[in-house]
């Protein structure tokens, strides 16, 4: 009667990451390849922009910007760490580190697993202090 | 010869003897945080969290706070350590709920169910700093690691939780 009262709470456990796993699935935005054109502005730490107009077939932001060789970075469990953009690196000893956005909005994707559409704007600041 | 009455138990006092362990807690803490960061979502934190709980109850406190105001010395001050000034105090606070909970198998799901609820936990931060929509996304895009850090608990649990459970039996006395 203990037992079964303890495998029950593991089969709910399972049923709810298997449920969890599904709204990943359906609801995590995906990218669609296609001709499309983007805008990617630069804003270095003096306060300079910069706007770059792209036009791609990448369905994701990652290969879009490194095709135009606008960013680099090291490869982490999370996808790129994006350390380089537009020539210039993040100073990590200074706590220094690229902000990327959408449309002003932060980003809670990365490089990699950001999907682009048509006539979408991103922006990268330098930004000191996490 | 008469013999003097015993000195009455003094609630919420910490001991010299308590201060010192609690401090090597914070520290042991610590450096298993720190070595096992390498591997993503996959931590002993939430097991010791439970077991510091287990025997030191309120106490335990003190070496959270403690612990999460070193991780932001070493790490830097961000947005993660909001979450962190909260994050495990949810897990202390289920463990001191279900203090008298026997076995292991209890034990295992509740490191498992707080590994897969870790991401929502976080995203309450999020709710307040970037809006609801904020929130939702960190909370959808992390669902992964979630479900890595479900499975990860769920195994340390499983291996560790027994045989640390009798480690600190004998050589950290409960405290009420």
């Amino acid at each position: 009667m203990k037992n079964r009262k303890w495998v029950l709470g593991f089969a709910a456990l399972v049923v709810i990451a298997g449920l969890l796993y599904g709204a990943y699935v359906i609801l995590m935005p995906e990218g669609k390849t296609g001709a499309k054109q983007i805008t990617f502005t630069v804003t270095q730490a003096d306060g300079q922009t910069q706007t770059f107009a792209i036009s791609t077939d990448q369905a994701y932001l990652r290969k879009a910007l490194e095709a135009q060789g606008l960013i680099a970075g090291e490869e982490s469990d999370y996808g790129m760490y994006v350390k380089t953009v537009d020539g210039t690196t993040a100073d990590e000893s200074n706590q220094e580190w690229w902000c990327f956005t959408q449309n002003g909005e932060t980003l809670m994707t990365g490089v990699d697993t950001t999907p682009i559409a048509d006539g979408d704007c991103f922006e990268a600041a330098l930004t000191t202090g996490y | 010869m008469a013999m003097s009455p015993a000195k009455p138990k003094r609630r919420g006092v910490i001991t010299v003897k308590q201060l010192v362990m609690l401090a090597l807690c914070t520290a042991i803490l610590l450096a298993v945080q720190v070595a096992m960061a390498p591997l993503p979502n996959i931590e002993l934190v939430s097991l010791l969290v439970v077991l510091y709980t287990l025997f030191f109850r309120w106490r335990t406190l003190l070496i959270l706070y403690a612990f999460v105001l070193l991780e932001g010395l070493l790490y830097g001050f961000g947005l993660w350590w909001i979450h962190y000034l909260y994050v495990w105090t949810v897990l202390w606070g289920a463990a001191m709920l279900l203090h008298r909970m026997k076995g292991t198998a209890g034990w295992v799901l509740l490191l498992a169910g707080y590994g897969l609820c870790f991401g929502l936990l976080c995203s309450v931060a999020y709710l307040f700093i970037g809006g609801p929509k904020a929130a939702f996304s960190y909370f959808i895009s992390g669902i992964p690691f979630d479900l890595a850090h479900c499975a990860g608990n769920a195994v340390i649990g499983a291996v560790l939780f027994h045989p640390l459970r009798r480690l600190f039996t004998r050589f950290m006395p409960a405290v009420s």
